[in-house]
C-alpha cells in the first residue's frame, strides 16, 4: 500500500472520511516480530512514532531481514523516541504479547498473506492501484 | 619463401579469428504483474505469497515518508472538523492496532501487512 497511501491520507484520512489500522502479519519469522515488535514500542510512546517507525521500517525493508536490537534502538532513536522506554519495551514481555496477540487475531479472521486489505468488510489480496481502494471506499462512504 | 608466404597467411587470418563479436545482451523482460482484486485464502501451511513491493510496480506516487509527527494531536478523541486545514490524528483501536484518521472516520481501511 506504501505507492498509495500518500494518496490516501491526501483525499480521505486528512477529511476525516477514512481511517486507516495497520494489523501485522507475521510471516517471516523473527524478523517480521521484531520489526513489529520495534513499531510497537515506539507507538507506546506515541502512536503518531508508530507511524514514523511504519514509513522507516518499509524503507528500509531491506535491512531488516539481519536487524538486530541495536537497529531497532538506534532507529527509534532517529524518531526522537526515548531509549530507555523503547529498550524497556523491547526486553520486556507485554509488548511481544501484543504484537503475537494481533497476529493471532488476524489468523482467526482468516487473513493469510500479505498484504491484505480490508475495506468495511471488502478484502483484497496483493497490492491493489489507488483506483481499487477510491472506488471500496467511495462506494462504502455512498451506502447507508 | 615458403616461410614467408606462411608468415604472411599467419598475418592474414590470426586478426580476423581473433576480432571481437558482436555481442546481444538479453534485455531483461521487465515482469509486470497484475494483482487481482479477488481474496484467495491461503493455506497455514502454504509458503508465504510473493510480496510484490511497491518500486515493482508502476508507480505513480513516491512511496510514503512518515515524519515525525511532534506537533500533530495523539488522541483517539474524535478530531474536530477544520475546513482550512486537515488533521491527521493517531491512536490505537479497542483491539490495540495502531490506526490514523479520525477515530471516529465512517469508513476503516485495514491494512494486514508485514514490515518484511
Amino acid at each position: 500500500m506504501l505507492g498509495t497511501e500518500p494518496q490516501l491520507v491526501a483525499d480521505y484520512v486528512t477529511t476525516g472520511r477514512v481511517k486507516i489500522v495497520f494489523w501485522p502479519v507475521l510471516n517471516h519469522g523473527n524478523p517480521s516480530v521484531y520489526s513489529t515488535l520495534a513499531a510497537e514500542c515506539a507507538g507506546q510512546q506515541d502512536p503518531a512514532l508508530f507511524w514514523a517507525a511504519h514509513g522507516v521500517l518499509f524503507e528500509k525493508q531491506d535491512e531488516l531481514w539481519s536487524a538486530d536490537r541495536d537497529y531497532y534502538v538506534t532507529l527509534v532513536e532517529s524518531l526522537g523516541a526515548d531509549s530507555a522506554a523503547f529498550e524497556a519495551c523491547y526486553d520486556g514481555g507485554e509488548g511481544l504479547a501484543q504484537v503475537m496477540a494481533l497476529n493471532d487475531a488476524r489468523l482467526q479472521r482468516g487473513i493469510f498473506g500479505q498484504p491484505t486489505f480490508d475495506v468495511e468488510g471488502q478484502v483484497f489480496a496483493g497490492l491493489q492501484r489507488y483506483e481499487v481502494f477510491q472506488a471500496a471506499i467511495d462506494a462504502a462512504l455512498s451506502s447507508p | 619463401m615458403k616461410f614467408t608466404l606462411l608468415f604472411l597467411l599467419c598475418g592474414l587470418i590470426l586478426p580476423a579469428a581473433c576480432s571481437p563479436q558482436a555481442s546481444v545482451e538479453p534485455t531483461a523482460d521487465v515482469a509486470t504483474v497484475e494483482v487481482t482484486a479477488t481474496f484467495v485464502p491461503l493455506t497455514a501451511t502454504a509458503p508465504p505469497p510473493e510480496v510484490i513491493t511497491a518500486t515493482s510496480l508502476p508507480a505513480t506516487t513516491e512511496p510514503a515518508t512518515v515524519a515525525p509527527a511532534a506537533t500533530i494531536a495523539v488522541t483517539a478523541t474524535p478530531a474536530t472538523e477544520d475546513q482550512s486545514s486537515s488533521v491527521v490524528t493517531y491512536g490505537r483501536t479497542d483491539d490495540g492496532a495502531y490506526f490514523h484518521g479520525a477515530a471516529d472516520a465512517p469508513v476503516t481501511l485495514i491494512d494486514y501487512s508485514d514490515f518484511l
